[in-house]
């Protein structure tokens, strides 16, 4: 038996699939009049071999998948949360904890010099707020781009 | 009751545990041998990764460390929990969408090659090996301190329980004894910081007793310590930077891609179901780290003004040999604490004027073991301390230890040497290399070698340096090639080997060292601990211009990043 993975994409009217041969290591495309039924791709690869043995839409993931386009935006919004919560990342640890240390030391909490706490306490509280906030807002993502896995 | 059978009995029901757990944990299949069968919780993952993660050295030798070198000693407590963000946000969910069965694994495949997936094993097994010789080396000390018997039975005891539960339960029944054992070490080290910080400050939360006023007193319990270790000559506890800022950056940056690179780590993320259990399962991981980590510091001041208070109980008047208290005694008998009466005043000096000083051995190791005598609690509590270091050393060394034995035998047999073994042979396969692995890191932990001293350190640098950039970059770059990818590993790899055993000798052999015409820390002063951010760098650099110009990799491959980047359609970790 082969291994097909089939994406099928919406955009507008028209579907997309992307059809890739797990056996063979073959890439093919594939799109549809546009037409809103799901229907099995009647115009396939502009590249190269198109699947002959099986109909991809058997095993096609139910769930929509993006098109490249959203998928690179999915990415960029990915890389730029990360960018945003790592500034965070490495602002109280090597900032707070380590280069403005003697500075923030000025600055009492109790008995807690400020950088000297940052170092031995504030950046790790710091580290799991990110991680759960990273975990929530990817979640979002996911559901607004469509690509959540199904239960 | 005394000491010796109330920890008997402490440690003999937790041992009892943990083998019960692998008797009903057995794997029946490679998928449970490997992941546990891909269906562990994120929250019971979290925890499991919490106590796989946490060694012997977290245990014993942090608190020890930062007692001793304060403010410098933070290196370790953000380098070892920063890493768990790098995780979360640039390796677990993609590498948990790969699904996939252990680390060489994914970079085998991604730099579609058997020889990256070979120079990864290598450098999976050096690390995890230099790693586990320590948990085992922890083993043996804990069964010999604490129950009294030599090191070797101590040893053999561990190895046995070990064995039971890795070999036959593989890494379904090493999670829910790691879990077991999480619960173990965390009271164990939270319950006499607590009675501690209630003693000294009248608060019995650590993290807010380190910061408050000293019981009766209007003085910071933090500025005590500057003022006692100040007058005796040493730096000044809260504001001591170890060698220069950007020793200690590089020493942080090392500690944390080191983490977030480390295979054993890495391949509890497999375990989860989805992709978004690998991220939130970071984030308990690291919560479940964090409460011993935000209470380490607090048990390291404390215990540092125990012990100077012990020493010195009033300005100028210092301690009698003959008032010495008994945990002063045992220690001495074990030979990591001993005093000398060079002034013959029958009393004890610690100064760091080294002339001056009579405290002429204090193991930074004793601090976390002896503070519950030195706080006089009751005896439950030091039994509850032993059954806690012995847990987060075999916690650890299983985790290791299948890290080794799946890269054998699934990386090795499965993907390169023998593709047509069965699944039933496989797992057979896995449970020879685990009892293989258990046998190895026992001979090790009995004969240790030079360099073991060295080497937890060495193992951080090593992963930093070679397999967290080849991972990330896999993720992150569509462009970069198998030639890229193994320059870079070996590259990185090779450069910090190169300055750590330019500093402590070829395999930690002090009379092997060369050119030594550099001086120490001639690399901007930056310690050979530190180096492994800089092999990454390299690595990074290495792989990047070596990729330019050799061909990109193919449209599978590429597809293969794309698909890794999406959650939707995540599998179960399967075989094929």
């Amino acid at each position: 038996m082969r291994d097909w993975l089939v994406i099928k994409v919406n955009y507008g009217r028209y579907s997309a699939y992307l059809i890739a041969d797990l056996d063979q290591k073959e890439l093919a495309l594939a799109d549809t009049d546009p037409s809103p039924t799901d229907s099995s791709p009647t115009d396939p690869s502009p590249t190269d071999s198109s699947p002959t043995d099986s109909s991809p839409t058997d095993s096609s993931p139910t769930d929509s998948s993006p098109t490249d386009i959203d998928a690179q935006e999915y990415w960029r919004r990915n890389l730029s949360l990360m960018i945003k919560l790592g500034i965070i990342w490495f602002v109280v640890s090597y900032g707070c904890g380590i280069l403005f240390v003697d500075t923030l030391n000025h600055i009492k909490i109790g008995g807690y010099k400020l950088g000297f706490w940052f170092a031995q306490q504030g950046s790790i509280y710091t580290f799991i707020a990110l991680i759960f906030y990273y975990t929530k807002a990817m979640e979002r993502l996911d559901r607004e781009f469509g690509v959540e896995e199904s239960d | 009751m005394d000491l010796t059978t109330t920890t008997h009995i402490v440690v003999g029901f937790t041992f009892a545990l943990y083998i019960g757990i692998a008797i009903w944990a057995r794997a029946g299949s490679t998928k449970e041998f490997y992941v546990a069968g891909g269906g562990i919780h994120p929250i019971a993952n979290g925890m499991a990764t919490a106590a796989d993660w946490m060694s012997a050295a977290s245990f014993i030798g942090m608190a020890g460390l930062i007692a001793f070198l304060g403010y410098g000693g933070s290196v370790f407590l953000m380098g070892w929990t920063g890493g768990y963000v790098i995780l979360a946000m640039l390796l677990a969910p993609y590498l948990r969408k790969y699904g996939k069965f252990t680390v060489p694994e994914f970079i085998g495949d991604r730099y579609y090659s058997d020889t990256a997936r070979i120079v990864a094993v290598i450098c999976l097994i050096i690390c995890s090996v230099t790693y586990v010789i320590g948990q085992m080396k922890g083993i043996g000390v804990a069964f010999s301190r604490f129950l009294e018997t030599d090191y070797e039975t101590g040893l053999y005891t561990g190895m046995i329980i070990v064995f039971f539960y890795a070999v036959v339960g593989g890494m379904k029944g090493i999670t829910y004894t790691q879990i077991a054992q999480y619960c173990v070490l965390i009271f164990a080290y939270t319950i006499p910081a607590i009675f501690i910080s209630l003693q000294l400050t009248g608060n019995p939360i650590p993290q807010l007793g380190l910061g408050s006023t000293l019981a009766g007193s209007e003085t910071y319990l933090l500025d005590k310590i500057d003022q006692i270790v100040v007058d005796l000559g040493f730096a000044e506890y809260t504001t001591n930077t170890r060698i220069s800022t950007l020793n200690m950056m590089a020493y942080t940056a090392s500690l944390m891609i080191g983490t977030a690179g480390l295979p054993h780590v890495i391949i509890r993320f497999f375990t989860v179901p989805k992709v978004k259990d690998a991220r939130s399962s970071a984030g308990w991981a690291l919560l479940f780290i964090a409460i011993l980590y935000t209470t380490a510091p607090a048990v390291a001041g404390m215990a540092r003004l125990n012990l100077m208070q012990t020493l010195e109980p009033k300005p100028g008047e210092h301690l009698l040999i003959e008032e010495r208290p008994e945990w002063f005694k045992k220690w001495e008998a074990t030979g990591l604490l001993a005093y000398e009466d060079k002034n013959k005043d029958g009393r004890i000096q610690y100064h760091s004027n080294p002339e001056m000083n009579e405290m002429v051995k204090i193991d930074r190791d004793i601090l976390v073991l002896a503070n519950p005598e030195i706080a006089k609690l009751p005896f439950w509590v030091i039994a509850l301390v032993a059954a806690g270091g012995l847990a987060a050393a075999l916690s650890t060394a299983a985790g290791l230890l299948l890290a080794i034995s799946s890269a054998i035998s699934h990386d090795l047999l499965k993907r390169t040497f023998m593709p047509e073994i069965s699944e039933k042979a496989e797992l057979n396969a896995s449970r020879g290399a685990m009892a293989l692995a258990i046998v190895g890191a026992g001979y090790l932990g009995l004969n240790p070698p030079g360099f073991a001293a060295g080497t937890v350190a060495l193992a951080f640098g090593l992963a930093a340096s070679s397999i967290f950039p080849a991972l990330m970059m896999g993720i992150f770059s569509k462009r970069i090639s198998r030639e890229g990818a193994v320059a870079g590993m070996i590259a990185g790899i090779s450069v910090t080997l190169f300055y750590v055993f330019q500093h402590k000798g070829i395999m930690f052999i002090p009379e092997w060292t060369y050119l030594e015409g550099l001086g120490q820390r001639w690399f901007f002063g930056i310690e050979p601990n530190a180096f492994g951010v800089v092999g990454a760098l390299v690595n990074f650099a290495v792989a990047n211009v070596v990729s330019l110009y050799t061909d990109e990799p193919p449209a599978e491959i590429q597809a293969l990043v794309e698909d890794i980047r999406i959650p939707a359609g995540a599998k179960e970790a399967v075989d094929h």
